[in-house]
């Protein structure tokens, strides 16, 4: 099993399209997906084949069997699917007969559909963490320390992260230049490993 | 009932027309859809999966089992009464368009 390879770049659910675009490119190398996570990917080296990669967005699917189907029908081999809803799909370039057969959704009403399943769940985000920030600007001001200050900023950052996901995924749509995202890569890590050395810095 | 009609989206349209005539699984509605319509339309996957669910919900189709042997795909699509009410509608109010078309087209 030497040529398996790991790969840990997270890719938020509004860069969908962009991890479509990173598998592949890595397919084009020879680097092929076999197993797709939020965490965490296996990759497999094989320069034989290059396959184009899709990404699916259905949480609680009732009838797995006829979902499955719907794509094998079409020549897409299904992957694996992560916990939180995500589905990947792979077709063989040589099968490939037109520009449509790359794409699992072929209007625009059914990609908006899917897109608006996460996109409601990143609404709900959106409200949690405003909520909190105004919670934890008041109470900054009322009673200042470092540890409140520094998990208002936490809470601001995220509400502008999600707030910007929000927005790009709107002008996106509406065919308009997409504003710069706030890299989750680096800010989850790193609020996450803030709010645990806090206790220990006061 | 919906009770205000919507018009239907290409994909609903063809998937309802290349079932009007005898149940077919979503390979043959792909196919036939991209005859009917010289290629101009075609279904993927994704779009196929949503637009038989979203119709299963509404009872517009219904699934069925194949009873022919010699049927590789056992799952097949049938359109219900309601449905082809649902899509007769749709040609009526596609022709309306057409014949309010042809009136300001043809009239000079």
């Amino acid at each position: 099993m030497g040529n398996l390879i790991r790969s840990y770049k997270m890719y938020p659910v509004w860069e969908y399209e962009e991890e479509e675009r990173d598998l592949n490119e890595a397919s084009k190398k020879g680097i092929q997906l076999v197993k797709g996570g939020c965490f965490h990917s296996v990759f497999k080296k094989d320069d034989s084949v290059s396959y184009y990669y899709q990404l699916d967005y259905n949480l609680g699917i009732k009838d797995v069997e006829r979902y499955r189907e719907s794509f094998e029908e079409q020549g897409w081999e299904y992957i694996n699917s992560t916990f939180n809803g995500w589905h990947y799909f792979r077709k063989k370039k040589e099968e490939m007969q037109s520009e449509d057969d790359q794409h699992i959704y072929t209007d625009r009403d059914s990609l908006f559909e899917m897109q608006n399943r996460w996109i409601r769940l990143l609404k709900g985000l959106e409200i949690f963490y405003v909520v909190f920030t105004i919670l934890y600007t008041f109470i900054s001001f009322r009673e200042p320390g470092p540890a409140i200050i520094l998990e208002t900023c936490i809470f601001a950052t995220f509400t502008i992260m999600f707030g910007l996901a929000l927005i790009n995924t709107s002008r996106g749509r509406q065919g308009k230049r997409k504003w710069p995202n706030l890299p989750i890569q680096v800010i989850f890590p790193v609020s996450i490993i803030l709010l645990l050395i806090i206790p220990f810095l006061l | 009932m919906l009770n205000k009609k919507e018009p239907l989206t290409e994909s609903y349209y063809y998937i309802l027309l290349c079932l009007y005539k005898k149940p077919n699984h979503g390979y043959g509605i792909m196919q036939e859809t991209a005859e009917l319509s010289k290629g101009n339309v075609s279904i993927g996957s994704g779009t196929m999966y949503g637009a038989t669910s979203n119709m299963m919900k509404k009872g517009w189709i219904i699934e069925t089992i194949s009873t022919n042997p010699e049927d590789k795909r056992k799952r097949l699509y049938e359109l219900t009464i309601e449905g082809k009410q649902v899509l007769e509608d749709e040609i009526e109010r596609l022709k309306r368009l057409l014949e309010g078309s042809e009136t300001v087209l043809g009239g000079n």
